[in-house]
């Protein structure tokens, strides 16, 4: 009779499946964690991606010495370059991740451009650069 | 044994074998949890050292971008190529070689009278690899930069042209 009563105070089977249950979820919680932290730093790896991009576009932009140099440009022969008045679309895209990289050229004159650049990843924005002011000029022999 | 006794036995073990599989189960997940993490900190180690690499050349570059300043050279460290950088101002006469050897960027910062060696070079960063190259007939430098991502090579490339010619 005392040995019955003692084994009634253990869990029972119920009790431990609920528990491990319980247990089962927190650890899916965590592992959702790594999942979330892998995403993170995946997209953040394709930003910093798109930022160089963008930069090599805008030091592209710089080497010229006028703006008809973006037609004949190794650089722009993969893009699609559109042309509606003062205004230039290009749009390349970087198989690497996929990032489809828009670069709007509002021409202010001859020698003038303002340039703003759009990074899209699954259509969703990656970067939106600020409004770039480019001055196209001869190349100077500066010293200091 | 009673029928009690047994039942109360059968659910032991029922317990102890959903206990191990329970156990078991945690424990490879938490061990390929841990393992992508540690796969996701390689990956963004290994981006951030082509990063800081790249981002110095272009930093090096930029803060010396003179007439005829920088130029790649290729017999100055037994044909391995290196970024050239001349000095002006108050660092008239010292050069500086920026360049990859064996999985590291060195920068070798030297005066006229010193030959270019690894000896006198400081190790920069490890970085997968590097490469530099001449953009548009001197115009610029593209500096090529490799890192590893799940296991493949990928390669940043970084534009940088002068102000200057």
């Amino acid at each position: 009779m005392d040995i019955n009563k003692k084994n009634e105070k253990g869990f029972t089977l119920v009790e431990i499946i609920i528990a491990i249950a319980a247990l089962a979820l927190v650890c899916g919680l965590v592992l959702q964690l790594f999942i979330l932290a892998g995403d993170v730093n995946r997209r953040a790896i394709q930003k910093q991606y798109a930022i160089n991009e963008c930069s090599n576009i805008i030091e592209v932009l710089h080497s010229f010495n006028s703006l008809d140099e973006i037609y004949n440009d190794e650089f722009f022969s993969d893009s699609i370059i559109s042309n509606d008045d003062n205004k230039i679309e290009i749009i390349q895209n970087y198989h690497i991740y996929d990032i489809n990289v828009v670069s709007e050229i509002n021409i202010i004159d001859t020698n003038i451009i303002k340039v703003s650049i759009n990074a899209n990843k699954d259509e969703q924005i990656l970067l939106e650069t600020p409004l770039k002011a480019i001055i196209f000029m001869e190349v100077t022999n500066e010293t200091p | 044994m009673g029928r009690r006794d047994r039942n109360n036995t059968i659910e032991l073990i029922m317990v102890m074998i959903l206990l191990i599989i329970i156990t078991m189960s945690i424990f490879l997940l938490i061990q390929g949890g841990g393992q992508s993490y540690k796969q996701i900190i390689a990956n963004k180690d290994s981006f951030d050292k082509a990063r800081i690499a790249s981002s110095f050349i272009n930093v090096k570059i930029k803060q010396n971008d003179y007439s005829e300043s920088i130029e790649i050279v290729n017999d100055k460290f037994s044909n391995i190529p290196a970024i050239k950088i001349t000095h002006h101002g108050d660092e008239e006469g010292l050069f500086t070689y920026l360049l990859f050897k064996d999985g590291y960027l060195y920068e070798c910062y030297i005066d006229e009278f010193d030959t270019p060696s690894l000896s006198l070079s400081e190790i920069v960063v490890k970085v997968k690899n590097i490469t530099f190259e001449d953009y548009k007939d001197g115009k610029g430098i593209v500096v090529r930069t490799s890192y590893v991502t799940q296991d493949n090579v990928m390669e940043l490339r970084n534009i940088i042209t002068f102000r200057t010619n």
